[in-house]
């Protein structure tokens, strides 16, 4: 195989391919048929995903939740309870239980089962929540890591959070920000040992604890907004969270700053996972479409950085501050709509180029 | 979804479009098949945006969906294309004095074996690494380079691409 054959076959590719014409794509066509894919037409996803991403140098593992604002909450407390998951459960079934007496159940499907290959999985909700989340399957996680990785969806004011625990857990203590407190013992789907519970998106969860058979192995404060919490950090018992504090970062973006590590609210609402601990210059992470059809993206930066230079097609530069978060700084910038990030380069206050690394 | 969301997914429907046909024609050889493919794959990613979305490449899922489903159909085609012992008509000569380059393409295209082709198309249209391509494919990066050596192998000889390809074997005889 010649570099002359690939390149002559990449021409002929090119000329072969981006000759065709296709016909407008057929969006409402999409719109409606994926509508009806959905189990309940009426629920919109308002979803949290630990899921790493891999951006720039560091490939910190994103949680990422489009906030959805609750329903006003009742005034009476709301009952919320978790039901233990028995070995003659439903195949899949990785928790059940009820909020406000309405009856919630979360289901594994087995990977591809959508038809999105082995390393997709879905899972099912149902009744308040019936949504299928599916998204890439997580890496398995590991005793000494992370002892859990939860994911969230939620509608009708109520969350669902679920996700993959490590082999030593044993049982997840979960309470509420009014106290009560849920025990959810990990069920086995599909090789992986699976947690769930329901509460009301206008419920905070104060704090989640894993425990091994004998002790406590990690703890996490989650980050809460009206439409649920994101289940991001952990921390060793004893260990102290991030101080808190909240800062604007530009192009409309807020950044949490807190035990949970860094959120951002804005466009989205974006949790950095367990990386957040070795934040250095990372770029191009994404936070989607803001008005205007414009992408929102946002990166951090060393202490020694004042401001980004970010280079876009189309011979476009943007500036923007880097702006002190505590320690590691964020910056946030637009993408107008038919551009793309290429490079982003890190400046000091004096204009010294530090750093500069690709965007894509 | 709520309209923010369904509005950024109508944008990435419309924006991606026309490559997705464009990979699926190259996988199928049919742009009306391609086109069928790639709404089901947009149809897919619908329903599961959210989470899609916020894993941070929605464009690999989609040509996941695409590449799969191109399979698929290549399959359902095979099913209900039946042999039979009765030739067909055979039609009437092409007229046309010079041959259509594309046309020739894809047939040498459709002649090999979809894996081989589905390498062909993401690595030298889409221009994706081997580890990318090992990805979308789920197989390892060693089964793309033999799937890779192996098409252009055969591509070498088709008597439908008589030039070209040819060029790179008189090159290495000079």
């Amino acid at each position: 195989m010649t570099s002359d054959d690939e390149r002559d076959l990449r021409q002929r590719l090119g000329s072969a391919l981006e000759t065709i014409t296709p016909h407008p794509a057929p969006v409402d066509v999409v719109l409606r048929k994926g509508r009806a894919r959905r189990t309940r037409r009426h629920i919109a996803v308002a979803a949290g995903l630990a899921v790493a991403v891999g951006i720039g140098v560091a490939a910190p593992s994103l949680i990422q939740q489009i906030a959805r604002p609750a329903p006003a909450s009742p005034a009476r407390k709301p009952t919320v309870t978790v039901d233990p998951v028995g070995p003659n459960s439903p195949r899949g079934l990785i928790g059940w239980g009820t909020v406000d007496g309405k009856r919630w159940r979360m289901i594994a499907q087995p990977p591809g089962a959508q038809g999105g290959g082995k390393n997709e999985q879905c899972f099912q909700p149902s009744g308040a929540v019936a949504d299928l989340v599916c998204g890439p399957v997580p890496a398995p996680l590991r005793n000494g890591a992370d002892p859990a990785s939860f994911s969230s969806v939620g509608a009708n004011g109520t969350q669902v959070q679920f996700g993959g625990v490590a082999p030593d857990v044993a049982y997840i203590n979960v309470t509420l920000a009014d106290g009560r407190l849920l025990v959810l013992h990990p069920a086995l789907a599909y090789g992986q040992r699976e947690v769930a519970f329901a509460a009301p998106q206008s419920l905070g969860i104060a704090r989640v604890v894993a425990y091994s058979r004998q002790a406590e192995l990690a703890y996490s404060v989650p980050f809460n907004s009206g439409s649920g919490a994101v289940i991001s950090a952990w921390l060793r018992p004893g260990q102290r969270g991030l101080p808190r504090g909240t800062y604007k970062i530009g192009s409309g973006e807020t950044v949490h700053v807190g035990p949970w590590g860094y959120c951002l609210t804005g466009v989205t609402q974006l949790c950095l996972g367990s990386e957040w601990r070795s934040l250095g210059n990372v770029a191009n992470g994404r936070l989607g479409v803001g008005p205007g059809g414009a992408d929102r993206a946002f990166g951090t930066a060393t202490a020694a950085v004042d401001h980004v230079r970010v280079y876009l097609s189309g011979g476009i530069t943007l500036t923007a501050r880097a702006v002190d978060c505590g320690g590691p700084r964020f910056y946030a910038y637009v993408v107008p709509k038919g551009h793309k990030a290429l490079r982003v380069a890190y400046y000091s206050a004096s204009g010294h180029l530090l750093a500069s690394q690709s965007a894509r | 979804m709520d309209a923010a969301a369904e509005a950024e997914f109508t944008d990435f429907v419309r924006s991606r479009w026309p490559r997705l046909v464009r990979l699926a024609y190259g996988l199928s050889g049919d742009q009306g098949l391609a086109e069928d493919v790639a709404q089901t794959a947009l149809v897919k990613a619908y329903a599961s945006w959210p989470r899609v979305h916020r894993a941070g490449d929605p464009d690999a899922y989609v040509r996941r969906i695409v590449v799969n489903a191109s399979r698929s159909m290549f399959r359902r085609r095979r099913v209900i294309e039946q042999p039979s012992d009765t030739l067909p008509e055979p039609g009437q000569a092409d007229l046309t004095s010079q041959r259509d380059q594309r046309s020739a393409l894809m047939t040498a295209l459709m002649s090999l074996p979809p894996g081989q082709r589905s390498v062909v198309v993401l690595r030298y249209w889409m221009d994706m690494t081997e580890t990318e391509v090992a990805v979308t494919l789920g197989c390892s990066v060693g089964n793309v380079k033999s799937q890779a050596s192996r098409a252009l192998a055969k591509l070498r000889i088709s008597p439908d691409l008589a030039e070209g390809l040819m060029e790179g074997e008189r090159h290495d005889q000079r």
